[in-house]
């Protein structure tokens, strides 16, 4: 089943991607707008198909409205999009950085930095998870209700995720930077970010929908639930920092 | 709830394709026996394109002799660790290879790697059983019947990777 998932997720990315790389070589003066509105049309598509596949921070964000009293549909809303423009800003620094500055040795330093900017993230994930556990800690110590302060942590959940470039939105802006095309080159990360920040949304927007179902569950076990929600995040950051030392 | 967090905490866990690899395979055979295996990889054109950004020094739009050793020694042989995205089994056992001879070309916008291997026995057409996967899944192997040749002795199926998808080369 989940296999099945990926297979289509994986053909469809392999489809967009090649269509993307063959339309944005297709243009010249005569069809530019025409092809550039189909190019941003479909880095949308490609935006919410790739993040709709593992990773791009979707288990942080479930986790962080899945404990029991972040929920809000606008700001799980809000949340995806603020992760999705971090991520897309990071690209496009790290793409151009690396091709204007170095130049060569793009595709080894790619690596590097990548490598250097996940476990700077995964120990901002990790210091998220203890964030939340301080939180719940001093909301049983306190005995107040669960209403949060909750732009305090939303941020840093933000930019713990996003501050990760993502390679398929670096892999289209070098491709169009390659082709002198400069301006497609940041709207088709910004529409591919449109499309990521949609998908990202609607996870946070299934784990506070899920949060409500559980609303009396909530409220006499939310700080255990707060407590789990702060472990898992821990535990992911540490998985990635792992990851990241391969 | 326990199971939806777990359920999120495991897709997280692996990684999805941002480079894709059209695998075309070549196999003779002699006596119903694998004589020898060689493959062309045909790397995206997005990739390519970063990929000769850095090897292709001189700019000229051909890898040269200089230019292959420098993608030889610093992107394909650093890939034995992924087993070179190929397992190779007789049956269900899997065959320890080793790489014969390996050329990179940029022919249509893509790079190609043009690589044979070597098996220390020939292993019979009926068993064997070539998978092409990553297992982290930042690459997907690409297989499709119509990159074998005509009357192929050899057809494909999907292959299940626990946190992967990929494609298996199978002997009829």
């Amino acid at each position: 089943m989940e296999s099945s998932i990926l297979k289509y997720l994986s053909t469809w990315q392999y489809q967009l991607n090649m269509f993307i790389s063959k339309t944005i070589r297709d243009i010249n003066d005569e069809n530019s707008i025409t092809l550039s509105f189909t190019i941003l049309g479909i880095a949308f598509l490609y935006g919410l198909i790739h993040a709709a596949g593992p990773g791009h921070g979707k288990a942080v964000v479930a986790l962080y409205f899945g404990d029991g009293k972040k929920r809000d549909y606008k700001e799980a809303l809000k949340m995806g999009y603020l992760i999705s423009i971090i991520h897309t800003i990071s690209a496009l620094i790290v793409t151009f950085g690396l091709f204007f500055i170095i130049k060569t040795f793009f595709y080894k330093n790619f690596h590097s930095t990548y490598n250097d900017i996940l476990k700077i993230s995964s120990i901002m994930i990790v210091l998220v998870g203890l964030y939340i556990i301080y939180e719940a800690y001093k909301t049983k110590k306190t005995k107040e209700t669960l209403n949060i302060k909750k732009n305090k942590s939303k941020f840093l959940v933000a930019l713990s995720i996003g501050i990760v470039p993502c390679p398929g939105v670096m892999t289209i802006v070098l491709f169009s930077v390659m082709l002198k095309h400069y301006i497609l080159a940041i709207f088709s990360a910004i529409f591919m970010s449109l499309g990521m920040g949609l998908t990202i949304s609607i996870v946070g927007i299934l784990s506070v929908l899920f949060s409500k179902k559980t609303d009396k569950f909530i409220k006499t076990k939310g700080i255990i639930l707060q407590m789990l929600s702060g472990i898992l995040i821990i535990v992911l950051g540490i998985f990635l920092f792992v990851g990241g030392l391969k | 709830m326990i199971k939806v967090l777990l359920l999120f905490f495991y897709i997280l866990l692996y990684g999805h394709p941002h480079c894709f690899i059209e695998v075309y395979p070549k196999i003779d055979t002699k006596n119903n026996l694998i004589q020898n295996i060689s493959f062309r990889w045909e790397i995206d054109e997005m990739t390519s394109t970063a990929l000769m950004t850095e090897i292709d020094t001189n700019q000229n739009g051909i890898i040269d002799k200089k230019e292959n050793n420098y993608i030889k020694n610093n992107y394909f042989l650093t890939l034995k660790e992924n087993h070179f995205y190929t397992y190779i089994k007789n049956n269900k056992k899997e065959i320890p290879y080793t790489i014969k001879f390996f050329q990179a070309k940029y022919k249509n916008n893509k790079v190609n790697y043009i690589f044979s291997i070597k098996t220390k026995t020939p292993i019979p057409i009926k068993n064997l059983n070539i998978y092409f996967y990553d297992k982290d899944f930042f690459v997907a192997m690409i297989l499709k019947q119509e990159f074998l040749e005509k009357n192929s002795l050899f057809e494909i199926k999907d292959y299940d990777g626990d946190y992967c998808f990929g494609y298996i080369l199978k002997g009829k």
